[in-house]
């Protein structure tokens, strides 16, 4: 039932116009990929853990759903600033307001480090030389090594359960 | 039924957003398919949706042949995430180093069950395909995409696309602990949507998923709820 609507509606959006077409997103768009949900799921639960087929598919709409959500958010605070772009504070304000707080404190840190990278991007860019290039990039090769270190270090994992007997 | 009527506070802030977006998609005159969604969605009793997953049993079958589909798309994403890698040589000894490390994380899959190993080498693959996006998890512009589609006039930065991959990546991880949790206490051996299913009752800032992943009811319970309700639906 919900996929026919969703065919009818991509057959709306292609009879509007060309630009709209380019925009109107087909079926496996609409989800992200399934082995990269099923490998975060897994890297989240005990090794002997398994996962049904039918799981994987519910929480990978889930996921989607999930995007939306926070999404449509930040979408709407943007538009009552009369703002055109979304940009990550508008994202972490959205999670807090929509139950998600937790979520906001690791994210300004991994923000906060993008955003030293990009300003020594920056700076890489303007000067020409090789060698203070190749220098600049070593050190940024450092800073991006914490946050590496970070994703490392998930929630807790619940132990293994008994062996079911 | 009942626990459903105690979150009314949150389904109300639900509600007027996807109100909210419904207008917004009318004044652009550009219907996307997840409008029509939500328009279902307010149309119809929670009831009714109930009933509709049982029939959307088929089109789960359905999904499962588009499963294979995006194995095209993924080649295709990595030929667009290869700009983005190319200005970052120090990413790519960084990214190799995350792989040797979860390299040593294949054998333990393997030693399991021929079912597990078969899992092990699709991760193979998967984290073959990944190489490039190691320091995102999902492909940004998928996730781009997604968003495009819910108000295509919005325009997303780089660093809200990173903070998105990153917020899913721990929502997944949350979310499949919490329904893990309710797979050990029933002493079962593989994670299954009723577990799924049980988080999302149970929590309320799950509420919005509630729609998705609705505890399955027998038939014969649909089937008084619904002469009880009257007409329902369409």
């Amino acid at each position: 039932m919900a996929e026919s609507d969703n065919d009818s509606g991509g057959a709306q959006n292609a009879g509007n116009s060309g630009n709209l077409s380019e925009l109107s997103p087909r079926e496996q768009d609409r989800f992200l990929p399934i082995a990269n949900v099923s490998r975060i799921m897994k890297k989240a639960l005990p090794a002997n853990a398994k996962i049904s087929k039918d799981a994987k598919e519910t929480v990978q709409e889930c996921v989607s759903e999930f995007i939306s959500f926070i999404t449509g958010e930040a979408s709407d605070k943007c538009q009552r600033e009369k703002r055109k772009t979304i940009n990550g504070d508008d994202l972490l304000w959205a999670m807090t307001t929509l139950g998600f707080e937790e979520y906001v404190e690791p994210l300004k840190i991994y923000l906060q480090r993008f955003r030293e990278m990009e300003g020594e991007k920056t700076v890489a860019a303007r000067d020409s030389s090789k060698d203070s290039a190749s220098a600049s990039s070593y050190h940024q090769g450092h800073v991006y090594g914490s946050p590496a270190y970070h994703h490392q270090v998930p929630g807790p994992t619940y132990p293994a359960p008994g062996r079911p007997r | 039924m009942t626990s459903s009527n105690s979150p009314k506070p949150e389904k109300k802030i639900t509600k007027n957003t996807e109100i909210s977006k419904t207008q917004k998609k009318k004044t652009k005159n550009a219907e996307t398919p997840k409008t029509e969604k939500k328009k279902t969605k307010n149309a119809e009793t929670p009831k009714t949706e109930k009933k509709k997953t049982k029939n959307a049993e088929t089109p789960k079958t359905e999904k499962k042949k588009n499963a294979e589909i995006p194995k095209i798309e993924k080649k295709k994403t990595k030929s667009a995430e290869i700009p983005l890698t190319d200005g970052k040589t120090k990413r790519d000894r960084e990214i190799a180093k995350e792989e040797n490390k979860k390299k040593t994380k294949k054998p333990k899959l393997s030693n399991g069950t021929s079912k597990q190993r078969d899992e092990g080498s699709k991760k193979g693959v998967a984290e073959g395909k990944g190489e490039e996006g190691k320091m995102n998890v999902f492909p940004m512009n998928r996730i781009r995409t997604m968003i495009k589609g819910e108000d295509p006039d919005m325009r997303v930065s780089q660093e809200a696309l990173l903070a998105i991959n990153n917020a899913v990546e721990k929502f997944l991880e949350q979310f499949s602990q919490e329904a893990y949790a309710f797979c050990v206490r029933d002493r079962k051996k593989c994670l299954s949507y009723d577990h799924l299913a049980h988080v999302v009752s149970k929590q309320r800032r799950y509420d919005f998923l509630s729609d998705f992943v609705p505890e399955r009811v027998k038939a014969e319970d649909a089937l008084r709820e619904r002469s009880a309700a009257g007409t329902g639906g369409h």
